[in-house]
This record gives structure tokens, C-alpha cells and sequence, in this order.
């Protein structure tokens, strides 16, 4: 289902770049202004200290120590493998149709792992010994820490794929440099140090290799492996352990990328005019993987609330019972159903198909997702195996504190993408010209 | 304990509820009733599961048409840490009679839970014995040889009143923030246990604690000379995983500024005799959790008070015993010991009974943990529920809830808030 | 109670092997291996090309941990 693009010329290509609307204006000032709250909250929190969000001990305090962060921390790892998605799609398996979304799925890997750090910075108590205390430990400390396997995978998901885009770069650097902002041209001399049009072979099999090492690494390992582990090996908490984790939370680390990657894709689309150079058969498509990650996601859920109510240990049972019975978690497990069912109907019925009918299930999926995650967190610590405590369960709501931290992290993406789509082209070259040898 | 047939209960009352329990069901009563005493020999190693399984085989087919009990029954002293694997084991001998059947199988389901309540008053104790007083241990876990020092305490549920003097003793000498209790007294209800019960949870010092293990920083630690889980204050960076994967809720991560400043306290209690800042109250930001109270041991408050902790101290009630696991004169080993030695069991009859009758476990061992904490007593069920006890937290000035504490600070926008 | 300890003791009196070494260089970065290799190794290859990869690598890991260093730096002196 190729579809081509070579009719759209360079002009479209470098819309962004050589535009400057109100609209752009105003949603820089949004970002910005998301960003200024959330920087307020937080100094008031390095002020006073985590007590000015609603966290509070497990135990005989009756709290969850960890909470909203630690949600979104997971979430936005999951939105991360996005750019995994598309680029294993191109790279991997030429599916040229993704070509014109790879560098956004790309772009929103490194901002959504940004903003993964971000919270775990966000999360710690003394985020100053985050880098001093981390660094002289990992030699001893990441043969056990689960929590440093973590950082150790972010660190290298984050690495390959800025690899990744700044060997790509070059290509679309290199011909289009003419085009591109003179006041950058420091910048653009650096990403191309070097560079010879001979190379562009041996970076294209390069980067071929980058998306193999990522492809393993990234689903299997960082979403299907190191992060559900920071749960599933616990001995402490009735609901987080177990097999299931693993593959259940790459589930939603798919279903959620995917639409990541839709309306990012969407918003460049409705901004630049960019119809011809995104077309309908890319939305079709990331639909029917977000029905298809979506249906995975609600199956790996139903084989937890199964083995969790059916003839299960009494503290699993007991995790499982309050699980279901929260409406919350039935929100969230609508919102992923009603965004699969309104893909497949669309699948059938052609006619249904609207691409802002799909960002707002888009929407609708990354609110359900985000919501199953904290429930998976904080529920998950208000029953524990151990339940003599009479203040467990008590009550959480993120506090306004964490909740600002949510909406900033928002922010910086929408402003990463805001500033880069200015100095590099967002789509590669390669969605519509054939490789070339020589330039114009 | 001295007879044989009055091994199973602790009063004639326990029997006849038994009896009665038994009688309710369609099946035979005195059957159920000889099963059990005879699976309590089989467990004292008193008679061999084959003999078991042969003496009653006949009976079980005529009374139920079918026999379905494992004959290899899994040594009920190899069952690890408490009693359950036996009492289970049992249970699926009596249950197991007539799988096709939904009515018979509950009806002997029923039998098998008479009994088994039987077994765990009179004879929990006995099957587990040995369990809690060497602490088991990993081979390569530090202070689990039995050289040097290993801290570790016997607590006696059946001596605690309640008085929470050991809480209040503990939030003092260590400047805890209010809500913060490194000594937690529970008080609770539980099935098949009259009155209230007591349950003093310090940090159980596991050798294989799960917190020093996820520990991204080490910062959480086991010290290497005497087997106490400390945390580095100096390295810490509060992300609060040892407190998420501590299946006892023993941390207390301090959310805002200690109620009592760092210039209020002494030095000496602060560094232990490595030189790190693991002692006392922690500073904003970091993990906090009882510590065995590591500067008593490394003598920062005299000689006299090595070997001592400040709940033990308060303890009126001679229920807290702390020491050095590796030495039998210590506090904990002694108490046990003299504790043991006062319940004998009848060993002049059945010379392979246990010695006694002391019930003793550790807490969540089935979690894999390997608590340095002893408790005797019976272990709270799952259906255990706390309740307010005779001294109130709030009598003894403690907050109970520390999330009332936090709520407070979270709400107020000027400094000097504290939690 | 001897509160004489060798000042060299092991602090966590672990040796470097556990799950987590094996998870993290026999299992993780075993793609990232083939990767490398691979971008020195076959046809076609370039050695500036690779070593410009290496050097992303490296860099980027640097520079990654360098700026939250600096991050951190900066938190701890206004606020710590």
C-alpha cells in the first residue's frame, strides 16, 4: 500500500522553516507558559521538599510514595517507542509508506525519553546526587537495581536514537543547506563534519544496523523488559508480580506510541497544509496498528483481571477486586476499546474514516493509558501482601504540584518540536526524492 | 501436654469445639478427630507417613469410597518457616477424598479446617521449631556465618501489653518527625484468637533484604560486621524504592524539613564507626528506617548500652529482646531459650517430640526475606485487622496517620513546615 | 561487639556479578555489539563513517550524563 509522494516538491518540504505564522507564535507561548507553571510548582517543591505533593509512606502512613511521577514517568518511556515503530517499519521492513512520519516518531523518541528523565529527576528527593551518587554506583549497584538496569537502557534507547537521526541528518543537511537558515550555518557545519556523498551508502546501512540494535533493545528489553521489572520482581506488592507485566506493558507502550506518532503527525499535517506530503494512507495505516495494539493491550488486561479473580492467592484476588471495581480503570479501559472499535469500523466502513476522528481517539487512548499506568502504580502499593496497616489504602490525588509536572512535560514536547521542526527538516528528503547521487 | 490425645488442643474447650465442628458434617467424627492427633505425631516424627497412610486406609475407603492421600507427604520439618505447608498438606488429604463431588468435598473440607485450627494452637509450634532461632540465612549473604556479630531480636507477642512505650522511646531518642514510627506497635484482632493482640514491627533487618538490593545507589546497605541494614544518608537520593519493595513498610522517607534541626543533634549518633552518616533521624529528602539503633552498638552512647536498643529499654514488659543472633548468650537467644525450657513438651513418652511448645515465626517468611526478627507468639492471619488498642496512639502523643502530618505541610506556602 | 572494622571492607560485599550483569552486557547491549561490529565489518563500510558513529555514541552518552551533571549542580547549590 506504497504511496507516492515524489509529486511534492522541496518548497512543501521546508514549509516550516521558512514560515514564521501567528499560529506558530501562539503555540510557542502555550508551551512556554505550560513550562512556567510547571517551573513554579517545582521550585516550590526543591523549596519545601516532596511534601508539597500528595506522596505519602506506605505503611502506617497509609500513602503511596510513589505516585503521578512515576505514572508518567512509565507512559512517556511508552510513547518513546514510537520512533522505534516507524523507523523498524522503513528501515527494517520498507514500508516506504511511513517514510514522510519517520523523523516525527523519531523526534518524539528523544523528546518523550527527555521528559521520562525528566521525572525521574523530578521524582527523587535530592535530585542534586542524582549524577554523583548514580555514577560511582552503577559499578556495584547494576548487577542488582532494577532501577539502574533502567537507567542504563534509557540511557542507551536514548543514545541510538540520536545516533540514529544525526546520521540520517546529514543527507538532508547536505542538499538542502542552501535553504536553511544562515544564522544556523555553525550548527549545520557540525552535523555534517566530514561528509562526502559517498557515504550516504554506508550510512544508510549503518542506520539500517541502528534500527536492528534498537528494535531488540527498545520493545524487548526496555518496555517488555527492564521497566516492567521495576515492579514485576518485587516480593512486596500483591498486583505487580508476575510474567505478565513484561508484555503487558509493551502493550500499552505500543498503543500509546502509536498515537503519539498519529497526532503529531496530525498537527504538522493541519499546519503546514501538508496533505500531499502526509497523505490519508499513512493515518489509515497508524490506525489500524493503534486497533491492533490496542486489541493486545485489552487482551493482556482481561488475562490479568482472569488469573487475578478466578481462584487466585487471597492478596492477588483482593488487588484485583479493587482494581475492577475502580470506574477509573474502566475509563481507561474504554477509552483504549472505544478508540480500537472506531479503527475497525473505519476498516470496514471507509466512509467512517476522519483524521480528526482518529486524533481524538488518539487522545482518547494516551489519557487511558496514562490513567492505567498511576492506577497500576498506586493501586499496586495500596495492596500490599502485608495488610495489617489500617491506614492502607488511603486515599491519593495527585497534587497540583504533580499535576503541573504532567502538563510541562507536555510543554517541552510541543516546544521541541516547535523548535526543531525551525532548523531541520522534520520529513527526510528520501519521502519524495528517490536516492540521488548528485543534487540539483 | 502431657498425653497423647491431649497433644492437638490446649483445653477440653478446643476439643469439643472441634468435635462439634466435625460432628456437623455427614462424615465420621471420631475419623477426623484420630487423623489429626495421629498427623501430629507424623509430624513430631513420632510416625512414619506410611504407617499413617496405612492405618487409616481402610477406613478413609469405606467412609468416603475412595483414598487419594499422597503417600509421600513432604517432611513437615522441611516445610519452609511456618506450619502452612503441613496444615496444607493435610488439608488436601482430607480434601482430596472425592474430587468428582462438590458436596463430600467440602463436607471433608470442613473436617480438614477443624482440624487444622486444631494443629495451629497446639501444634504450630512444634512443627516449625527450629525455624526461628538461627534466622536461616543465604550462604553468601554477610553476618549469616556464625562468627562475628549478627543484631537481631526475639520479640514476645504473648509479654506486649500494648503500652507503646517502645514507640515513643524510639521517636525520641532518634528525632523522628511526627508520623514517622521506625518502632510501629499494632494492635489487632484476628480469628481463632481471643482478645487483642499486640505486634511491635521494628525493621526486621532481613539478610536478604530486598531494599538494599534495589537500591540503584548502595546507599541502602547491609554492614558487612554485624548484618544491620543501614542507609547511607549521604548518598541516598530518595527515590523510594526500598520503601516500595520492603514487604513490611518499615521506611519513613522524610517528605519536608525534620522537626527537630540538625543542630540539635549529636554528632556522635549520626556517624557509625565506618565513618558514614547512617545513624539518627535522616535529613530532608532521604530514607529513613529503623537502624537497630547502630549508634548504641558502635557505643557512641557508652559501653553499657552496646548491645541494647531504646525500644528494648522502655519495654516494661520483658517482650523485646535484642542481641547478637550469633552468640547463645545473648538477649534474644536466651529469652527464647528460657521461654522454650518453661513449656516443655512430653518428650518422656514420644522422645522425638520437639522439646516444647513455643510458637514462634518471623514475619512474611514465605516472602523470601530472612528476617533477623523472631517473634513468639501466633503470626497475625490474613484476616487480621488493626484496631485501636488499650493505650491510643494519640494518648501517647503519636500521630498514627502520617498523612495528616504531610497534608499540613502540603498545604502551607511558607517555609517551616516540617514532616 | 567489635567495633574495630577493617577500613577496606567490601561496603556492599557483593562482587560484580549478578542478574542484572548479565541482563544488561550479555543480554541488552548484545545488538548494540552486533551494531558496532557491523558498521566496521561488511560491505559497504567506511571506517570514517563508523568511527563518526563510535564518536556519536560516545558523545552523546556524555553529553547526556554532562548536562545532568550540570543540571544537578545547579539544583544543588540554589536549593541544597
Amino acid at each position: 500500500m506504497s504511496v507516492d509522494v515524489t509529486s511534492v516538491d522541496r518548497d512543501t518540504l521546508l514549509r516550516p522553516i521558512e514560515t514564521l505564522s501567528r499560529r506558530y507564535v501562539a503555540a510557542l507561548a502555550v508551551a512556554l507558559g505550560l513550562i512556567g507553571v510547571w517551573l513554579a510548582f517545582y521550585v516550590q517543591q526543591l523549596q519545601h521538599g516532596l511534601v508539597v505533593t500528595n506522596l505519602s509512606d506506605w505503611g502506617s502512613g497509609g500513602g503511596v510514595p510513589w505516585g503521578l511521577y512515576i505514572g508518567a514517568f512509565i507512559w512517556w518511556v511508552g510513547i518513546a517507542h514510537g520512533g522505534i515503530i516507524l523507523s523498524a517499519a522503513v528501515r527494517l521492513l520498507g514500508m516506504d509508506t511511513y517514510q514522510p512520519v519517520a523523523r516525527l516518531a523519531e523526534l518524539l523518541t528523544i523528546a518523550a525519553l527527555s521528559c521520562a528523565g525528566l521525572f525521574i529527576l523530578i521524582h527523587v528527593g535530592r535530585p542534586d546526587r542524582l549524577v554523583t551518587s548514580v555514577l560511582p554506583a552503577w559499578p556495584t549497584c547494576v548487577q542488582w537495581s532494577p532501577l539502574m538496569w533502567d537507567v542504563t537502557v534509557i540511557t542507551a534507547y536514548f543514545v541510538l536514537t540520536a545516533t540514529y537521526l544525526l546520521l540520517t541528518i546529514r543527507y538532508d543537511v547536505s542538499r538542502l543547506r542552501d535553504r536553511l537558515p544562515p544564522r544556523l550555518e555553525p550548527l549545520y557545519r557540525a552535523l555534517l563534519v566530514g561528509y562526502s556523498e559517498t557515504e550516504d551508502a554506508v550510512v544508510e546501512r549503518m542506520v539500517w544496523w541502528l534500527a536492528f540494535a534498537i528494535i531488540i533493545m527498545a520493545p524487548l528489553l526496555l518496555h517488555g523488559g527492564v521497566i516492567p521489572w521495576l515492579f514485576a520482581l518485587l516480593p512486596s506488592m500483591a498486583g505487580w508480580h508476575g510474567g505478565v507485566q513484561g508484555p503487558s506493558f509493551l502493550s500499552i507502550a505500543l498503543t500509546s506510541a502509536v498515537s503519539g506518532i498519529v497526532i503529531v503527525s496530525a498537527a504538522f499535517r493541519y499546519a503546514y497544509d501538508w496533505e500531499a506530503l502526509i497523505p490519508d494512507a499513512v493515518f489509515r495505516g497508524l490506525g489500524q496498528w493503534l486497533g491492533f495494539f490496542g486489541l493486545i493491550f485489552l487482551w493482556l488486561q482481561l488475562q490479568q483481571v482472569i488469573t487475578g479473580i478466578f481462584a487466585a492467592p487471597t492478596t492477588l484476588q483482593h488487588a484485583t477486586e479493587v482494581k475492577i471495581s475502580t470506574p477509573l480503570y474502566w475509563v481507561a479501559i474504554g477509552l483504549v476499546a472505544a478508540a480500537m472499535l472506531y479503527v475497525f469500523a473505519s476498516s470496514l466502513r471507509p466512509t467512517l474514516f476522519s483524521i480528526p476522528a482518529l486524533v481524538v481517539a488518539s487522545v482518547g487512548v494516551l489519557v487511558g493509558t496514562l490513567v492505567e499506568k498511576v492506577l497500576f502504580v498506586v493501586e499496586g502499593l495500596q495492596h500490599a501482601h502485608f495488610d495489617l496497616y489500617n491506614g492502607v489504602p488511603g486515599a491519593y490525588t495527585p497534587s497540583a504540584v504533580e499535576l503541573s509536572a504532567l502538563a510541562g512535560t507536555v510543554g517541552i514536547v510541543a516546544l521541541f518540536f516547535l523548535v526543531v521542526s525551525k532548523v531541520i527538516p522534520v520529513v527526510e528528503l528520501h519521502a519524495i526524492e528517490d536516492y540521488e547521487e548528485v543534487d540539483t | 501436654m502431657s498425653t497423647d490425645d491431649d497433644s492437638l488442643y490446649t483445653s477440653p474447650d478446643d476439643e469439643e469445639r472441634h468435635r462439634r465442628l466435625l460432628d456437623e458434617t455427614e462424615y465420621d467424627t471420631e475419623l477426623g478427630l484420630e487423623m489429626a492427633r495421629d498427623a501430629q505425631r507424623v509430624s513430631a516424627g513420632e510416625l512414619s507417613e506410611v504407617e499413617f497412610y496405612r492405618r487409616y486406609h481402610e477406613r478413609i475407603v469405606e467412609e468416603f469410597d475412595i483414598d487419594d492421600r499422597e503417600i509421600d507427604l513432604p517432611d513437615p520439618d522441611e516445610a519452609e518457616g511456618s506450619g502452612e505447608g503441613f496444615l496444607d498438606d493435610l488439608g488436601s488429604v482430607l480434601a482430596d477424598v472425592d474430587p468428582e463431588t462438590d458436596e463430600s468435598r467440602r463436607s471433608v473440607m470442613q473436617k480438614g479446617a477443624a482440624v487444622a485450627g486444631g494443629l495451629a494452637v497446639g501444634g504450630w509450634g512444634t512443627v516449625q521449631n527450629a525455624a526461628g532461632q538461627d534466622g536461616g540465612g543465604g550462604a553468601d549473604a554477610p553476618g549469616d556465618d556464625e562468627e562475628g556479630t549478627r543484631w537481631g531480636m526475639t520479640i514476645n507477642l504473648n509479654n506486649c501489653d500494648g503500652c507503646l512505650a517502645c514507640m515513643v522511646a524510639c521517636d525520641q531518642e532518634h528525632n523522628l518527625s511526627r508520623g514517622a514510627h521506625w518502632m510501629y506497635v499494632f494492635a489487632y484482632e484476628d480469628e481463632g484468637q481471643a482478645d487483642e493482640n499486640f505486634l511491635p514491627r521494628t525493621c526486621q533487618h532481613c539478610t536478604d533484604s530486598p531494599c538494599t538490593k534495589v537500591c540503584p545507589v548502595g546507599a541502602r546497605h547491609t554492614r558487612t560486621e554485624d548484618g544491620l541494614v543501614l542507609t547511607d544518608y549521604d548518598i541516598c537520593i530518595g527515590c523510594r524504592y526500598c520503601e516500595v519493595s520492603c514487604p513490611y513498610g518499615v521506611n519513613y522517607f522524610q517528605w519536608g524539613e525534620p522537626d527537630v534541626p540538625e543542630s540539635e543533634i549529636d554528632e556522635d549518633t549520626q556517624y557509625d564507626d565506618r565513618g558514614r552518616w547512617v545513624g539518627n533521624r535522616p535529613p530532608e529528602g532521604v530514607m529513613g528506617k529503623c537502624t537497630f539503633c547502630v549508634d548504641r552498638q558502635d557505643g557512641a552512647m557508652g559501653e553499657d548500652l552496646v548491645g541494647t536498643t531504646a525500644c528494648e529499654e522502655a519495654c516494661a514488659m520483658d517482650a523485646i529482646h535484642f542481641g547478637d543472633l550469633n552468640d547463645p548468650e545473648s538477649a534474644p537467644n536466651r529469652h527464647l531459650r528460657e521461654y522454650r525450657e518453661a513449656q516443655p513438651n512430653d518428650t518422656s513418652e514420644f522422645p522425638d517430640r520437639k522439646e516444647h511448645t513455643v510458637s514462634t515465626f518471623e514475619l512474611l517468611a514465605e516472602r523470601g526475606t530472612e528476617p533477623n526478627v523472631t517473634f513468639v507468639g501466633n503470626e497475625p492471619s490474613p484476616h487480621a485487622e488493626q484496631v485501636e488498642g488499650p493505650v491510643t496512639y494519640e494518648e501517647m502523643g503519636l500521630v498514627d496517620d502520617r498523612k495528616e502530618v504531610l497534608d499540613d505541610g502540603a498545604t502551607a506556602t511558607q517555609g517551616g513546615e516540617s514532616a | 561487639m567489635n567495633p574495630t572494622v577493617v577500613a577496606s571492607a567490601p561496603e556492599y560485599a557483593l562482587p560484580f556479578v549478578g542478574p542484572g550483569t548479565y541482563l544488561i552486557f550479555g543480554i541488552v547491549l548484545l545488538p548494540v555489539y552486533a551494531m558496532v561490529v557491523a558498521w566496521f565489518v561488511g560491505d559497504p563500510s567506511d571506517r570514517f563513517a563508523g568511527l563518526l558513529g563510535v564518536g556519536y555514541l560516545a558523545g552523546l552518552t556524555t553529553v547526556l550524563w554532562g548536562g545532568l551533571l550540570l543540571a544537578t549542580l545547579v539544583i544543588g547549590a540554589l536549593f541544597f
